[in-house]
């Protein structure tokens, strides 16, 4: 429930475009159900008053949702074997967001989630943040010129922070700014001093994500430049300061610090082992860990006094959309801009890279009388920018939002110079009850400027128009399949995929792949590895606007308009304008295909199958007719239009294992055959097979849902032989009769057809 | 076919006289014009030769469309290239008198665009330098080239076409190459004498003796023959490079004969647009006259026809077949991108060439050169968007992609006709232009003879 799709949203069943800034409106409005419908059991008695007032009647007109539709959806909430609510993210969180959060709560506990779904434990490190009551304080500070020294070490305040709070004027009162950036960041460019740190790469380091494990991080690589540990730079200022002082810190090196800081960990974890075992197998572990257990919580009266007032935005009346920043999946808040990986990497929602735009809804853009583009003006109280249009339908008319990340002034020659940062048009708003800041406070003015700029979309077509390339099916269908390919394989478990012909008779391996859409986010996180792994060149915005990303693996994102499947409550759905609307994420690379259309077409066989089903290519073969290219229907190759240089320090991330292609040769997914071929030499030393899950692509390596496994579908035994069976099984475009290695499983989705 | 003896008041000396004329020395025009195209050509080759350094990138043709202007150009040369061979050798067979006077300025034709033709399939290799893998040759790793491409089956299609073409054209030259060695035995001066000497051996000892005509007349009617599956051979081979891809749009079993008489139709149309210039330009018009126009534009509303029956075939086959895919393919060509394209290819191909239905428009020679540069024009727009659009929207949607050529593919392409129109001009006035022997001929069986302005033969 949220006014924009976002990636989340994107993979929902059911996306309510909700007002903004009112999810804790909706919260309780879905507790009311519950209690008043006597589904919160004996809960109900503590939360009726305080829900009382929420009606679904009531909250609907404030929250965009239809009554009808607020309480089916507390009754399939309720009904559901495990649920669970999360409130909303960064950049939802509003005036009220210590208010929502108690809201979520509640109805959590009125669906009898605590304890369940939700446990409340030591697991959780609060690590706290300074909120914006604390900054306003040291910048109030630093303009009184009390700051005679400020140090900035592991962040970038001048971009991160709305300008609106004054840090950045403020620093002209600051005696000496030292700033222990790696990279020349906006802070960094202000400072007087800059000490560069380690990057992560070079530097030894510890974390504690939450209670009981501890993580080790060791350096992999020498230091590229002359920069120093912060850390070591504290033991030699100490020194240089000498007396007792200097006593304290003695270590030679941060490794040394970070080696003794370990001994009490030893004492809790290993207490009878010597501590250079301990230590040693903690560095080659990657840390120590053990189970916390949880801890049983019950409602704290204290609820009673939450106030839960409802949210109002900033902004005159000329200022229509409430403006949504939030943070680039990519991006994030502007640390990733400065790596050509991530800016080329495209944004999982829009398929947009190397830039930065306005989402605006298409009703919006008719009014307005823009296309994707147009560039439209933004003002709010706090500023002015200016930023191409995009249109998007999973974004509510009467909002729009803004990524992060971009506009940047400095940090390096990737990041310069691009997009807007829509934290200039954010008032120094807090929420009042936690006192951090509030992302989502104010409304803003849109105006057409009438310029136009070049967005670069990666993507053709947003929609598969019925080709089925990514497959949705019911939940109810989807069940009765699964069950049916188990009894098969149950039945008949030595039965192998026909992908299996299309290797070597003599060949133990026929290499596959099986991706399930239900798992797949769309995050694109494969994407940014198969560029690490397979010295994929990064191309540029002018070249990735003709078309000519490197990319051997992309995700596609299509939208599809759908009839949602009849609700479990009873209820039917109703077919609202955007009720329907279902996007699957897709990642498409080469399918090696068992009978592959590129391959007869090459006229010097630089492409062709090899003994263990692989379609492979090779580049010193290949002269370029690019044939192969036009009969693929996967439109998976990617050809080398130019030399591409890895100017210093890129060419250091270069994988040794894999050529790095010349102009005029086509190339494309290789399964990994390098990390195939080196698992494949091990086993052989060894005397045996390639076992199951020995051979994992940097794409499956990376997922963070585990969507892709890869694996020998000649072994009827292995991962990707039985999820091949799997009755939500298919392969893309296979009327194709291309007998591609990847076979895709359905997406399961709350729909019955397609419109 | 019986030696006729010449009459006893011939117009043969004046045939001589004026097709011989023709090769006298150029006049400032001539030299003017091919200083013109020689910098056309060195402007293209600059272009290439940065293509090759900087990379494929420098042409417009990007994923997913991967053949643009280059492979349009091919095809569009090929297709010229045709008509030479219909003309000379199918016209031949057929005994059409009336392409006396045009066979040996078509055959010329075809030979040079095949070799216009012959540089795309290079100049589009993302590696050129290794153009030699395409060739099967021996060497150590015992590695041939794929007997399943159809661009192998293109080498070999194209060398085929090229060798019989250029052996036929020459041997049609035999007894007009003698007839210009003895016009250089009554000249004097050194110049003269070289020329004498490299005719004389390019006719190969021809006497015009009764055994000589006996063998060769027999000869040149076997050529004939071997030529012409070829005619349908070359460009069904070519079509190939997209029927036998599982691209919508590409993949039909219309596409050989559809080429075919596409390629018959701009090629007829191309000896139509270089006829007009050259006759006047070398003072024949005695010889190609409205009824050799008038028969060249029969067979373009012809071949125009049977292109506009292709068109529609394919919507139909493509509405018919129900595969959405394929149906949006063609639905997109229509009214997509390259709706442009596809409406200039309609016009000239099919609605333009309709006027040749007029029997005044037939006759009328600047009317049937203009409707001939439409059609080239809407020939090489058709191959175009073939290409094109079937690529630029194929079956995965997120994929889809748009392709706009850069200067580097239109210089090269603009350098092709140079190099092109380079061969005609140095053929024009080095060789006998019109077939002394079979003009001769016509005249003595009454079948045409030249100024005469006969209608039908």
């Amino acid at each position: 429930m949220s006014p924009r799709l976002s990636l989340t949203g994107s993979n929902a069943d059911e996306w309510v475009p909700a007002r903004p800034a009112s999810a804790m409106l909706l919260a309780l409005a879905l507790t009311r159900v519950l209690v008043a419908e006597g589904r919160a059991g004996g809960r109900a008695a503590v939360l009726r008053p305080l829900v009382e007032p929420f009606t679904p009647e009531r909250v609907a007109e404030a929250t965009g949702v239809e009554a009808e539709r607020i309480q089916r959806l507390a009754r399939e909430f309720a009904d559901a074997p495990a649920s669970l609510a999360l409130p909303p993210g960064v950049e939802m969180t509003d005036r009220n967001a210590t208010a929502t959060h108690v809201a979520v709560n509640l109805l959590n506990y009125a669906a009898g989630n605590v304890g369940r779904t939700v446990r409340f434990g030591p697991n959780v490190v609060r690590r706290r943040s300074a909120d914006l009551a604390r900054w306003a304080d040291v910048i109030e500070a630093m303009r009184s010129g009390a700051v005679d020294m400020l140090l900035v070490h592991g962040s970038d305040p001048v971009h991160t922070l709305p300008p609106s709070l004054g840090f950045a004027a403020a620093l002209e009162d600051v005696g000496l700014l030292v700033s222990f950036a790696s990279y020349m960041d906006e802070t960094a460019a202000r400072a007087d001093l800059i000490l560069p740190d380690h990057t992560p790469l070079e530097s030894w380091g510890d974390h504690v994500p939450e209670v009981g494990v501890h993580t080790l991080m060791q350096p992999t690589s020498n230091p590229l430049f002359d920069g120093k540990h912060t850390g070591e730079v504290s033991f030699s200022l100490a020194a240089r300061i000498g007396g007792n002082m200097g006593a304290q810190f003695l270590w030679p090196d941060y490794r040394s610090y970070l080696r003794d800081a370990w001994r009490p960990l030893q004492r809790e974890f290993a207490s009878r082992e010597n501590f250079d075992d301990f230590w040693h197998a903690a560095v080659s572990r990657g840390g120590v860990w053990r189970d916390v257990g949880t801890q049983p919580v019950t409602l704290n009266r204290a609820v009673a006094g939450v106030e839960f007032d409802e949210p109002a935005l900033e902004g005159d009346a000329a200022a229509r959309f409430a403006l949504i920043a939030y943070p680039s999946p990519t991006l994030y808040d502007g640390r990733g801009a400065n790596r050509s990986w991530l800016q080329e990497l495209p944004d999982p929602v829009t398929k947009l890279v190397w830039s930065c735009w306005i989402e605006i809804h298409p009703e919006v853009a008719q009014q307005l009388d823009v296309r994707t583009g147009d560039v439209l003006a933004v003002s709010s109280p706090q500023g002015r920018l200016e930023a191409p249009a995009y249109v998007y339908q999973g974004i509510r008319a009467d909002s729009v939002a803004i990524p992060m990340g971009q506009c940047h002034a400095h940090y390096g020659r990737w990041a310069r110079d691009r997009g807007v940062n829509p934290l200039a048009l954010l008032p120094a708003a807090a929420d009042e009850s936690s006192g951090s800041f509030a992302w989502l406070s104010t409304r803003v003015a849109l105006a057409k400027t009438g310029q136009r700029v070049r967005l670069v979309e990666v993507q053709g077509s947003d929609e598969d128009r019925g080709r089925e390339i990514a497959e949705v099916m019911g939940l109810t269908a989807a069940i009765e399949a699964e069950r049916h390919a188990r009894e098969e394989i149950e039945r008949h478990p030595e039965v192998r995929v026909e992908a299996v012909e299309d290797a070597d008779p003599k060949s133990p391996y026929r290499w596959g792949m099986a991706i399930d859409l239900s798992s797949c986010i769309g995050c694109s996180a494969c994407v940014a590895a198969c560029y690490a792994e397979n010295n994929v060149p990064v191309v540029g915005e002018e070249r990735c606007a003709q078309g000519r990303e490197m990319a051997w693996l992309r995700v596609e994102r299509y939208y599809e308009h759908v009839v949602t499947e009849g609700s479990q409550g009873g209820a039917q759905a109703e077919h609202g304008e955007w009720e329907g609307l279902h996007v699957v994420h897709i990642p498409m690379m080469c399918q090696h295909c068992g009978n592959a259309p590129c391959e007869p077409v090459c006229p010097v066989y630089a492409t062709y199958h090899n003994p263990e089903g692989l379609n492979v290519q090779v580049y010193n073969r290949c002269v370029g007719t690019r044939y192969c290219s036009n009969n693929c229907p996967y439109k998976a190759r990617r050809f080398e239009w130019f030399d591409y240089e890895y100017p210093f320090p890129l060419n250091l991330q270069l994988n040794p294992d894999v050529t790095v292609r010349e102009k005029g040769v086509m190339e494309k997914c290789t399964f990994c055959v390098q990390r195939i071929m080196k698992a494949r030499n091990d086993a052989n030393a060894e005397g045996r097979d390639v076992a199951d899950g020995e051979v994992t692509p940097a794409c499956a390596q990376t997922c963070p849902a585990e969507a892709i496994v890869f694996g020998n579908l000649r072994d009827p035994h292995s991962r990707v032989s039985r999820l091949a069976r799997s009755g939500r099984a298919y392969h893309v475009l296979g009327e194709l009769n291309t007998r591609p290695a990847v076979t895709y499983l359905k997406e399961v989705a709350r729909v019955t057809e397609e419109i | 076919m019986a030696t006729v003896a010449p009459p006893v008041e011939s117009p043969f000396a004046k045939v001589n006289r004026d097709i011989i004329g023709a090769l006298w020395e150029p006049d400032w025009r001539y030299r003017i014009l091919i200083l013109v195209l020689l910098a056309v050509l060195g402007w293209a080759g600059f272009a290439w030769v940065y293509q090759i350094k900087t990379g494929m990138g420098t042409a417009g043709i990007t994923h997913p469309v991967m053949w643009g202007v280059y492979i349009t150009n091919f095809v569009f040369w090929v297709g010229i290239a045709h008509s030479g061979t219909l003309i000379s050798a199918i016209l031949y067979l057929l005994r059409s008198g009336w392409r006396t006077t045009i066979n040996r300025a078509a055959e010329a034709m075809t030979i040079f665009a095949v070799m216009t033709a012959g540089l795309f399939p290079l100049i589009h290799l993302g590696r050129v330098w290794y153009f030699y893998f395409l060739a099967p040759y021996p060497n150590q790793r015992m590695l041939w080239p794929n007997f399943r491409s159809p661009l192998i089956w293109d080498f070999f299609a194209i060398s085929t076409y090229f060798t019989i073409s250029l052996l036929f054209w020459y041997s049609g030259l035999i007894p007009d190459l003698a007839s210009v060695r003895d016009r250089m035995k009554g000249l004097r001066g050194r110049v003269a004498r070289i020329k004498e000497t490299i005719y004389g051996a390019l006719s190969l000892g021809w006497q015009g003796t009764d055994s000589q005509w006996k063998n060769y007349r027999r000869a040149y009617l076997y050529m004939a023959a071997i030529a012409t599956p070829l005619v349908l051979s070359v460009h069904s081979v070519v079509s190939w490079d997209f029927a036998m891809a599982i691209t919508p749009g590409w993949h039909s079993t219309i596409f050989a004969p559809y080429f075919v008489a596409g390629a018959i139709f701009s090629g007829i149309a191309m000896v139509i647009t270089l006829s007009v210039p050259f006759r006047w330009a070398l003072g024949l018009e005695d010889y190609i006259t409205e009824y050799h126009y008038d028969n060249m534009a029969k067979l373009l509303l012809l071949t125009s026809l049977i292109v506009g029956y292709a068109y529609v075939a394919e919507y139909f086959m493509a509405w018919y077949s129900g595969d959405p895919i394929e149906w949006e393919s063609f639905r997109w060509r229509a009214v997509g991108a390259y709706s442009g394209p596809f409406f200039i290819m309609v016009t000239c191909n099919v609605l333009i060439p309709l006027l040749c239905f007029s029997r005044r428009i037939r006759r009328n020679i600047k009317a049937v050169f203009v409707i001939s540069i439409f059609v080239n024009v809407g020939m090489w727009y058709e191959r175009f968007v073939i290409i094109v659009t079937s690529l630029a929207h194929e079956y995965v949607p997120g994929a889809w992609g748009l392709y706009k050529p850069t200067w580097v593919e239109l210089s090269i392409t603009v350098g092709s006709f140079a190099w092109f129109l380079l061969w005609f001009m140095l053929f024009a006035k080095t060789l006998p232009a019109i077939s002394i022997t079979e003009v001769k001929e016509s005249i003595a069986e009454g079948v045409w003879s030249p100024g005469d302005k006969k209608e039908e033969a």
